[in-house]
C-alpha cells in the first residue's frame, strides 16, 4: 500500500565529494500531494539532496525512484521532463530576459521532451503512447500555422501562470528588474512551467521579511491545489517549515537525526542539540 | 513611448527593402571597385551572422569559423570549377575521381558547401561540446587550424600549397544579398522562436536551462551546425568573389575567424542586426585602412607604409570596443523601427526638455 502511494522514494543515499561525504545513508519518501519540509544547519547536504534528486550530481551509492522509475544518474533535463522541477537557493532566474520568456523557457520542453515520452513508453508502454516525431525546429524557423499556433498557446498559459503568481505586471520586465522576493516567486512560476508533479524548493522564503513570507506561503498552499502538486522544500525559517509541512526530515552532518510530523520533530532530542550546536532557531 | 502598430512596420520594412533593392540594382555606378566592395559586404555579413548565432546568441565561444568557411569555400569550388581547369591546376597530383569529372552549377555547389560544412560541424561539435568554456574556443581553434593544415597537404583533393585558380566569378551582388537575406531570416526567426529563447537562456545559464528540461547539448549543437551550414554558404560565395583559394594562415586560416570575431563584437554579441552593421564597418575599415600600407603623403611628409599596419589598428579599434563599449553598437538586442523610433524620440526630447 505504501509503495503505490509513493511519489519519491531515496533509498540508502550516498555522495562523497572526495574525502567528504557530504550526504550519508540517507532514505526519505515523499507520498502523493504531500508536504515535506527538509531541514537541518548549515552545510548539512540539504542542496546537495535537491541537486542528487535533479539529477545534477550522481550518488556514490543508493536509489531514487520517482513514480515508480529508477531515476538514479539520469540527465537533469531527463529528470525534469519526467516529472520534477526545482528552484535554488541563490536565485539563478535568465536575467536579461523578460519575465514572461523566463517562463516560456521553462515551457521549451514541450516540444523537445520526445526523450522523455520515449523514455516513459518503454517503461510502461500501456501508459504513455509512443510519442511522434515531429520537425519543430523547422517549423519554428519557417513559423508554420501549427507552431505559430502552439507559440500562442504557450503566451497564453505562462500569462495564466503569471496571474495565477500575481507578476503579470511584471511580464515585460527584464527579471533582474524585479524586486527580490519577486524574484523568487518568479523562479517558482517558471518551475511550474514546466508542468511538475513534484515541485522542490531550496529555501523559498530565504531574505523575506515575515510579512513576504506569510504571503508565499499561501501561495505555495494555493499552486499545491491548484497544480495538484507534491512539494519538497528546504527552509531555514523554523516558523514557516512548522506551518506549513506536514511532515519533516532533519539533516545534520549529511545524516538523518529525525523524521516525524512537526510537532515531534519539534521536540526531538537530537534536533535540538544540532541546532544547538549551530545557532538557535527554535 | 507609443508603440508602432504593425502596419507602420510592415510599410517601413518594405519601405526599407525597396531602398536596398534599388540601392544594390544601381550598385554599378559606384564603380567597380566599390560594387565588389557592396558585395563583399554581404559575404562578410553571411559569415558574422552565422557566427554571432553561436558565439552570441548561444553563448558558447567558437574560434572555429574559419574552418568552417574553408570547407564551404573548397566545397563548392571544386564542385563548379570546368574540367579543364581542374586538369590544368592540379599538376602535382591529379584530382581524385569523381571531383575531377563533375562540373554543376553554382547554387546547388553552394548548397552542398553548406551542407558539407553543416556535416563537420557536427562531427566537430559531438566531442567538443561535451567541453566547457576556454576547453571548447581551444578545441574548435585547433579543429580550423587542422582543416587548415589539412587541405594544405591533400594535394589529391584541394591540390595543397598550390590552391585553386580560375573559380568562376559567380558571386553577383544578388546572390551575396541574397543569401544574406536568406541567413537573416533564418537566424532571425531561430532566434525568435522557442528554440531561441532556449539558446539564450543556455547562454546565461546552462545549468539552469537544464533543470528546466532544455536538452543543453543538442541546442548547442543544432546552433552549432546551422551556423556551420551558413559559414559553408558564405565560404562558396566568398571563392566565388575572390576566384582564387590557397591555405595559408592570412587567407582562410585564423586571420578570418579573427576578422569575423571583430565584426561580432562591435556589433555586439547576439545581435543579428548588430553583426551586419559591424561587417559593414569591418568592410570599410579594413579597406580604408589599407592606406596606412602603402606609403602615405602628409603635408609633404611622406610615411612609410608598414605592411600589416591595417592589421594592427584594427586590432588597437578591437581593444578599446573590449575595454570602453564591451556591449557592443547593438548589446544583444535588434535594430527595430521601434527602437530607432524610441532613439531619436528620446533625443528630440532631450533637446526640448
Ligand atoms: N560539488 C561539491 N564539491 C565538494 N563539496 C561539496 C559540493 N557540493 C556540496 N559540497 C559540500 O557538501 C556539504 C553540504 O553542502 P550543502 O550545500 O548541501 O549544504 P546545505 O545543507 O544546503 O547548507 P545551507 O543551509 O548552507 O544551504 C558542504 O560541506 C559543502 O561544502
Ligand atoms: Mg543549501
Amino acid at each position: 500500500m505504501k509503495m503505490a502511494e509513493n511519489i519519491l522514494d531515496m533509498d540508502k543515499i550516498t555522495i562523497k565529494f572526495g574525502g567528504l561525504t557530504a550526504v550519508d545513508d540517507f532514505s526519505m519518501y515523499i507520498n502523493k500531494g504531500e508536504l515535506v519540509g527538509l531541514i537541518g544547519p548549515n552545510g548539512a547536504g540539504k542542496t546537495t539532496i535537491f541537486n542528487i534528486i535533479t539529477g545534477i550530481y550522481k550518488p556514490t551509492a543508493g536509489k531514487i525512484v520517482f513514480k515508480g522509475i529508477d531515476i538514479t544518474g539520469l540527465k537533469p533535463q531527463l529528470i525534469n521532463q519526467i516529472g520534477i522541477a526545482r528552484t535554488f537557493q541563490n536565485i539563478r532566474l535568465f536575467s536579461d530576459m523578460t519575465v514572461l520568456e523566463n517562463i516560456m523557457v521553462g515551457q521549451h520542453s514541450y516540444f523537445t521532451n520526445r526523450k522523455a515520452l520515449n523514455f516513459l513508453h518503454t517503461h510502461d508502454p500501456k501508459k504513455y503512447p509512443k510519442s511522434l516525431w515531429r520537425p519543430w525546429l523547422f517549423s519554428a524557423i519557417l513559423k508554420t500555422p501549427d507552431y505559430v499556433k502552439i507559440e500562442k498557446v504557450m503566451k497564453a498559459k505562462a500569462f495564466d501562470l503569471l496571474g495565477k503568481m500575481e507578476l503579470q505586471k511584471y511580464a515585460d520586465f527584464k527579471a533582474s528588474a524585479l524586486p527580490y522576493g519577486q524574484q523568487r516567486k518568479l523562479e517558482i512560476a517558471r518551475a511550474l512551467a514546466t508542468n511538475p508533479t513534484l515541485l522542490i524548493l531550496d529555501e523559498p522564503a530565504a531574505g523575506m521579511n515575515p510579512q513576504e513570507s506569510q504571503v508565499l506561503l499561501e501561495s505555495i498552499r494555493k499552486i499545491m491545489k491548484d497544480f495538484s502538486l507534491t512539494i519538497l522544500l528546504i527552509e531555514h525559517d523554523m516558523k514557516f517549515v512548522m506551518n506549513i509541512c506536514e511532515r519533516i526530515y532533519v539533516l545534520d552532518y549529511g545524516k538523518l537525526i529525525s523524521h516525524g510530523n512537526p510537532e515531534a520533530v519539534q521536540n526531538d532530542k537530537k534536533v535540538i542539540e544540532a541546532y544547538l550546536g549551530d545557532e538557535v532557531y527554535v | 513611448m507609443k508603440k508602432l502598430s504593425f502596419k507602420v512596420n510592415v510599410m517601413l520594412t518594405i519601405v526599407f527593402l525597396v531602398g536596398i533593392y534599388f540601392f544594390l540594382a544601381n550598385a554599378s555606378i559606384f564603380g567597380d571597385y566599390w560594387s565588389r566592395i557592396i558585395t563583399l559586404i554581404a559575404i562578410y555579413g553571411i559569415m558574422a551572422v552565422s557566427y554571432t548565432l553561436v558565439n552570441g546568441v548561444t553563448g558558447i565561444f567558437s574560434l572555429g569559423q574559419a574552418g568552417f568557411i574553408a570547407i564551404g569555400a573548397y566545397t563548392s569550388a571544386l564542385l563548379t570549377l570546368s574540367i579543364q581547369q581542374k586538369q590544368m591546376s592540379f599538376f602535382i597530383q591529379p584530382l581524385i575521381w569523381p571531383l575531377n569529372s563533375i562540373q554543376i552549377g553554382f547554387l546547388p555547389a553552394t548548397i552542398i558547401g553548406g551542407l558539407v560544412a553543416a556535416f563537420f560541424a557536427f562531427l566537430i561539435g559531438y566531442p567538443s561540446l561535451r567541453l566547457t568554456g576556454d576547453y571548447f574556443a581551444i578545441a574548435t581553434l585547433a579543429f580550423a587550424e587542422i582543416i587548415r593544415i589539412l587541405i594544405q597537404n591533400f594535394y589529391g583533393l584541394t591540390n595543397g600549397t598550390l590552391g585553386l585558380k580560375g573559380i568562376n566569378s559567380y558571386t553577383t551582388v544578388w546572390w551575396a544579398w541574397g543569401w544574406l537575406f536568406v541567413t537573416v531570416i533564418v537566424v532571425g526567426s531561430l532566434k525568435f522562436s522557442s528554440y531561441g529563447r532556449a539558446l539564450r537562456a543556455i547562454s546565461e545559464d546552462p545549468m539552469a536551462a537544464k533543470v528546466m528540461g532544455i536538452d543543453v547539448f543538442w541546442h548547442q549543437m543544432m546552433a552549432f551546425v546551422v551556423s556551420g551550414f551558413f559559414a559553408g554558404i558564405s565560404g562558396s560565395l566568398y571563392a566565388h568573389w575572390i576566384t582564387t583559394l590557397d591555405p595559408r594562415p592570412t587567407s582562410l586560416g585564423v586571420m578570418l575567424t579573427f576578422y569575423v570575431l571583430i565584426m561580432i563584437v562591435i556589433g555586439g554579441l547576439g545581435s543579428v542586426s548588430g553583426a551586419i552593421i559591424g561587417a559593414i564597418f569591418f568592410a570599410f575599415v579594413s579597406q580604408w585602412l589599407r592606406m596606412f600600407e602603402s606609403n602615405v603623403n602628409l603635408f609633404g611628409l611622406t610615411i612609410p607604409g608598414v605592411p600589416g599596419m591595417s592589421m594592427l589598428l584594427l586590432s588597437v579599434i578591437f581593444i578599446f570596443v573590449m575595454i570602453f563599449w564591451r556591449r557592443g553598437l547593438m548589446g544583444k538586442s535588434e535594430l527595430s523601427w521601434q527602437n530607432i523610433y524610441a532613439f531619436f524620440k528620446t533625443r528630440v526630447g532631450d533637446e526640448n526638455g
